[in-house]
């Protein structure tokens, strides 16, 4: 599940997660660091930057942006089947990368990904309000690895985990 | 004369006033009248629908997806892309996530529950009839609703509510915090009782753990937010 882990310098840890939503084109990439090249020493690594992939499989033109932390998580709480653990949770715009193909836009919705790369599982949440109404969006496992590249697809036939987008 | 003139100007008033009566009546069709009846019904109007099946076209994240969703009492079952599904309470949103190796559960409704969970507790329901019009052969009733929460803003909702199926809304609008309506549409809509398995999940859809346990996070206790000013 972990596709690449490096040291960048002596004391910067950082740990690359490339993972596919199983059954979707899409996938995601985080990467996790303790930002010592940012803020220096004694920081834990939790903090989350990365990328939505949204191009090589679905046919997007843009790929998603990632932010967010690793902290732990209660077992009744998805992706966990009743465990609890440590988890990548990351805030996504995915919503806005899939909009309005070509271009992208801004749609007022927005995604948070939870992954369990222990468990192997994901969750999607989401809010479209402005207010105390969020649902779960989505739920699933992961692939490692991010979506591989193919010829022929495009946005209309993709089954993102946001469901099938509708173009204009 | 002009006692005689004042009385021509009373009674063309009368007369004018009659017609007005007679106009307005005559605009209030069968449907209209009955729509009246069917508004009162409930706070809000999908309250009253407990027991149905239906394939819903498109949902809140503005997809155009067919999936199935099914309603029990307070349990909804909602089915997903990949073909895995999720049941909610309505109630209580506590959501089991049903995948092919295991099952997880949430604190929150599936997405698809919506606009069945659109009302959360403390919100004010207001509704406004719109008219009439068939859509997909169905004679409906239009309305407008403003989901309104103590924080936050107003949520704006359009349903078409067929006559034929006790006021199931088979066409929806909701305005999200920007950019055109989502258009969320139901088809094959069945009313009646679905089987009660399709509520059941398996058995290794464990009950969570309890804060305090090894592995599980304590949270403080959460402060009353503040009104935000919008």
């Amino acid at each position: 599940m972990l596709s690449v882990s490096l040291t960048a310098s002596a004391a910067q840890k950082t740990t690359v997660y490339d993972f596919t939503f199983t059954g979707y084109c899409d996938g995601i990439e985080l990467v996790v660091t303790n930002n010592f090249d940012l803020f220096g020493p004694g920081f834990p690594q939790v903090f989350i930057g990365g990328f939505h992939e949204l191009i090589n499989q679905c046919g997007f033109r843009y790929n998603g942006t990632d932010v967010g932390f690793v902290h732990f998580l209660s077992a009744k709480v998805p992706p966990h089947a009743g465990v609890g653990g440590p988890v990548l949770d990351a805030s996504d715009n995915i919503f806005d990368a899939t909009t309005n193909f070509p271009f992208g836009g801004f749609t007022g919705a927005q995604a948070e990904y939870v992954l369990d790369t222990v468990g192997g599982t994901w969750a999607l949440y989401g809010a479209f309000f402005g207010d105390e109404t969020d649902f779960l969006l989505n739920a699933g496992t992961l692939t490692p690895g991010l979506p591989a590249k193919v010829n022929g697809g495009g946005p209309n036939l993709a089954k993102t985990t946001i469901g099938s987008v509708k173009l204009k | 004369m002009l006692l005689s003139r004042m009385i021509s100007l009373m009674m063309a008033g009368i007369s004018m006033a009659a017609c007005l009566q007679a106009q307005q009546l005559k605009a209030q069709t069968p449907a209209a009248a009955k729509s009246e009846l069917l508004i009162t019904k409930t706070d809000y109007p999908l309250d009253s629908l407990t027991e149905f099946s239906a394939i819903m076209v498109g949902s809140l994240m503005g997809n155009n997806d067919e999936l199935r969703i099914y309603r029990s009492g307070d349990l909804m079952r909602t089915e997903m892309l990949d073909g895995n599904h999720m049941v909610t309470n309505l109630k209580t949103y506590k959501t089991f996530v049903v995948l092919p190796t295991r099952c997880v559960q949430d604190a929150r409704p599936s997405v698809n529950t919506f606009p069945f969970t659109a009302v959360r507790p403390g919100h004010k329901v207001e509704r406004q009839f719109m008219g009439s019009e068939v859509v997909e052969g169905h004679n409906c009733q239009i309305e407008d609703i403003t989901i309104t929460s103590e924080r936050g803003l107003p949520l704006k909702l359009r349903f078409w509510e067929a006559f034929d199926l006790n006021g199931f809304p088979i066409k929806l609008e909701v305005h999200r915090m920007t950019g055109s309506p989502v258009t969320i549409r139901y088809k094959d809509v069945k009313i009646g009782r679905p089987d009660p398995a399709l509520f059941q999940h398996p058995s290794n859809c464990k009950l969570s753990q309890q804060p305090g346990v090894k592995g599980a996070v304590k949270l403080s206790a959460p402060k009353p937010p503040e009104k935000s000013q919008r």
